[in-house]
């Protein structure tokens, strides 16, 4: 592979580009889906295939193939020069010039203990069905529905800058759902489907067995749970529900072209533009988030991103000042950074890399507050935790969550299971009204396999951590007329 | 890839198999894509891709393996990790066999000039339309892209269906200070798509949109224009599924036959519509598609149905739909405005979810254009709202259809004129 990434690197020197970088990746995904007792999906995917980049006189050119031989390596980096000269007729200024970034010649591997794809497919299949018929066993329960998804992506990046790096990345994640219908209603529950870089140790420590009933008992409880008083509450939200919050009105808000208005036509622009950097609130004091790409385990912990910078760390939100965005090396020189933080992702080998959301975690308290401690500091409120309906608008300020389990919290003390809670807020007026986390103790790394941007949508992962977070006054309505 | 190579590849596949039965399915695209904003083309990208997925069925079990390489080595290295999964598999207790011998191909919507427009041709178009929006003050963003695409289904039983297509959007995103406004356009012929007439309607939106004031919340008469029908109906059809009706968790329960809609509604899918084609059939399992209403005059009429279900409880099967059609009236939404004495005007909806899906509650934003009309006139815009509210309460509360227009390439939708929209908190734009 390094020899056909050097084919495509000569080429496009000999072509005359001023830059150009080729991605060969390999992927293999094993899929398996079941749907109570039957296995609708048992899937074994390998592709492989490769996209050239090409930058001349400040435009980009992308073409990429299926079958990746000298000849179609040769012939995409010619393709890619044609359609970058193409976007030169629709310039603005002197077009793009990249940050610029040292050359790697490096390997990156995720470390694990044991290779997912040497689990037999069958112990794979026979470990959903003990989980799904532990569900199915529980009264009321009409829908038992359960995955796992393991994959192995082999990336090999080159470039005409000298980098060569390959990245091997393995990714892991389980999860269930029980539908209940009792009385003519019906509710559902999840098991946080909790996706790392990590083996199959990951899924083994989950504990999918063992919590199969607690969590359809959970979803026939959630029909006669009482529905929530409608007004201003406080809440306490937990790492399994706070990660999505975190992803859409922070994760989302701070990539850079978002902000630019790269996105514009359907992924969105975002409110937090570059003049309010360094002295925008955006939350409370105690709010703190750190993108990190180097975060063991995490989703977007890859070593280097698809255009070949290395994995970083950095505050973008601190003491609830905005301070900084996510990048790449297209963007990062438009608010005048030298660097690209390395945020650049592509979904798979037939798309350009864009910007996505890194490793992006709110940080914990240095105290050792526990959960327990922030539900004794609210009179009235509401417990939330697991991920429900979630909606944001395009410039990532007024949204509305629901969650998968609610308790009632009275006088300081976790009471009754609610239903239907859900809760808006505008995203700098909720994070301000965050007044406690907990401690890094109680700090998860849950985060998403597939979250989508671009046009036509594109797929990334990245992991989104949390602690336990307590607010005030947040506004509660009900899901259910 | 095309019907012939289809067809004998899974003669290939079929001599060589060790199991009961092996499919072939098979996409391919050959695209471009141009992404432009900020003024500037930002993405563009041509690709061509081929995948290729094999299922080999051993009794009642099933194994699905997946390559891109179209080689027959590669296809017969598939065919065998297929049939060691299937080999290796419990038996599925819903295990349907593959359809019998026939032949399914949709209707004959290829334009070779869709496909052969090339980026530097792309480009000069939205060259001119970036001078018109700077002649404005305006800034754009939006996609055009082209490409021809097939999907192909074949089984060892000499079941065969595919579908051969061109296809060409644009949209157009035009944005001032405090407004934007959007409009798109898609068809299989390039030629019916109108860059001019996509970029008038979004400059237009966006200075309509100048100086946005807040709205209450509360419950309106709207105008929703067909992207904004068409950006809720999927939410619709994905809660249509006769097993979780039969089973009791989706609103549909119970309703079969019965009214649940104005009489106005008429909702129906058929692949062979002429103005909305799609493909005939079950990518995954090659059953044929018809047309079928799933609401008529207001009645829900059928739900789909998979294979298994409908061998369980002796049904007919009723693939899920690869188009999705609003019949509606003759207005043009521009006629509905100008006869409309209040009510609001959506121009388009975002980041639509599930709030409860056993009631059917969806909630999501106003987008790019939502605006006061009185006496016939658009007089005033707001900032964007977030709505709670069921599509099927909307449908019921319909007062009027217009004109369906082509959405997405997949939708033919109706604008709407509706009452009571419930709109449940403002944004800050």
């Amino acid at each position: 592979m390094k020899d056909l990434c050097m084919e495509a690197v000569n080429t496009a020197e000999s072509l005359g580009v001023d830059y150009a970088d080729i991605r060969i990746v390999q992927k293999r995904d094993q899929n398996i889906l079941m749907m109570d007792m039957s296995p609708k999906q048992i899937n074994d995917e390998e592709t492989v295939g490769f996209g050239v980049r090409v930058l001349k006189n400040g435009a980009w050119g992308f073409a990429s193939r299926s079958v990746v031989n000298k000849e179609n390596i040769n012939s995409v980096v010619r393709e890619a020069l044609q359609v970058a000269n193409a976007s030169m007729r629709v310039l603005e200024g002197k077009g793009v010039k990249l940050a610029n970034e040292p050359v790697h010649k490096d390997y990156f591997k995720t470390p694990i203990e044991i290779d997912p794809f040497d689990i037999d497919i069958n112990d794979k299949i026979q470990l959903l069905l003990l989980v799904n018929r532990k569900m199915l066993n529980v009264k009321h329960i009409v829908k038992a529905i359960s995955g796992i998804s393991v994959t192995r992506r082999d990336q090999f990046f080159a470039s005409t800058e000298g980098s060569l790096i390959e990245t091997d990345i393995y990714t892991v994640n389980a999860g269930y759902t029980a539908v209940s219908v009792k009385g003519g209603d019906s509710q559902d529950r999840s098991f946080g489907d909790y996706p790392l870089n990590k083996g199959w140790e990951h899924i083994l420590s989950l504990d999918l067995v063992e919590n199969a009933e607690r969590i359809a008992e959970e979803a026939v409880m959630k029909i006669d749970a009482d529905f929530p008083e409608v007004g201003k509450k406080d809440l306490v939200l937990d790492p399994s529900h706070l990660s999505l919050t975190i992803h859409e009105s922070v994760g989302h808000a701070t990539e850079l072209d978002r902000v630019l208005g790269y996105e514009a036509n359907f992924a969105g622009r975002s409110f937090a533009t570059p003049e309010k950097r360094g002295k925008f609130r955006y939350g409370s004091e105690k709010v703190n988030f750190v993108a990190d790409n180097t975060l063991p385990s995490g989703l977007a912990t890859t070593g280097y991103d698809d255009e070949g910078v290395k994995c970083q760390r950095w505050y973008i939100i601190k003491n609830g000042i905005l301070t900084d965005y996510s990048s790449t090396r297209e963007v990062s020189p438009l608010i005048g950074e030298k660097r690209s933080r390395g945020s650049a992702r592509a979904d798979g080998y037939s798309n350009m890399p864009i910007n996505r959301i890194p490793n992006l975690s709110l940080m914990p308290s240095d105290e050792d507050i526990t959960p327990e401690d922030l539900i004794a500091g609210v009179e009235d409120g509401i417990l939330i935790q697991g991920s429900g309906s979630f909606s944001i608008d395009q410039m990532r300020l007024n949204f509305q969550f629901g969650g998968d389990l609610f308790f009632e919290i009275k006088n300081g003390k976790k009471g009754k299971m609610q239903r239907d809670v859900i809760y808006q807020s505008i995203t700098p007026e909720f994070w301000g009204s965050l007044y406690a986390v907990s401690g890094e103790k109680y700090w998860e790394p849950r985060g998403f396999r597939t979250c989508g941007k671009g046009e036509p949508m594109q797929l990334a992962q990245m992991t989104n951590g949390a602690p336990y977070a307590a607010f005030r006054n947040i506004n509660v309505i009900r899901g259910k007329e | 890839m095309n019907e012939d190579w289809i067809k004998e590849k899974i003669g290939l596949l079929k001599d060589n198999r060790r199991v009961d039965d092996v499919v072939l399915r098979v996409t391919t695209e050959d695209q471009n894509l141009t992404r432009f904003a900020e003024n500037r083309i930002i993405q563009n990208v041509s690709k061509k891709i081929n995948d290729v997925y094999i299922t080999a069925f051993n009794e009642k079990s099933r194994g699905v393996a997946r390559t891109q390489d179209t080689k027959d080595e590669s296809l017969l290295r598939t065919l065998k990790r297929a049939e060691e999964i299937a080999l290796n598999s419990p038996a599925d207790p819903e295990f349907i066999e593959p359809l019998d011998e026939r032949e399914v191909k949709g209707i004959q919507r290829y334009f070779g000039r869709t496909k052969d427009i090339t980026p530097g041709e792309k480009a000069e178009e939205i060259n001119r339309i970036k001078k018109e929006a700077k002649s404005r003050r305006m800034e754009i963003a939006g996609q055009y892209l082209n490409g021809e695409y097939f999907v192909g289904y074949a089984n060892s039983r000499g079941h065969i269906a595919f579908h051969c297509y061109t296809n060409a959007s644009f949209s157009l995103t035009a944005m001032l200070d405090d407004s934007s406004g959007y409009a798109s356009e898609t068809d299989e012929n390039i030629d019916k798509v109108d860059l001019g007439r996509v970029a008038d309607v979004a400059f237009s939106k966006a200075i309509l949109g100048k100086d946005p004031v807040e709205l209450k919340a509360g419950e309106y008469v709207v105008i929703l224009e067909p992207q904004a029908v068409a950006d809720f109906i999927p939410f619709l059809a994905w809660s249509m599924d006769r097993r979780a009706s039969d089973e009791g968790y989706v609103y549909f329960s119970g309703r079969l036959n019965k009214r649940i809609a104005s009489p106005k509604i008429n909702l129906y899918s058929d692949p062979y519509c002429i103005d909305n084609p799609s493909e005939p059939f079950v990518s995954e399992n090659g059953l044929p598609l018809e047309k079928v209403y799933w609401i008529e005059n207001g009645i829900l009429k059928n739900l789909h149905t998979s294979r298994y279900w409908a061998n369980k409880k002796n049904l007919k099967p009723i693939g899920f739909p690869t188009n999705v059609i609003l019949g509606g009236g003759k207005k043009s939404t521009v006629e509905i405005i100008k006869e409309s004495d209040d009510a609001l005007l959506v121009t388009r909806l975002w980041y639509i979810r599930f709030v409860n899906r056993k009631d059917l509650i969806l909630t999501g934003m106003t987008r790019d254009g939502l605006y006061q009309v009185k006496n016939g006139k658009i007089v005033t815009s707001f900032k964007n709202m977030r709505f709670n509210d069921s599509p099927i309460r909307l449908l019921d509360s319909v007062l009027e259809l217009g004109l369906p227009k082509r959405i997405e390439g997949y939708a033919l939708i109706s604008p709407i004129v509706a009452q009571g929209f419930k709109l449940a908190s403002g944004t800050l734009f």
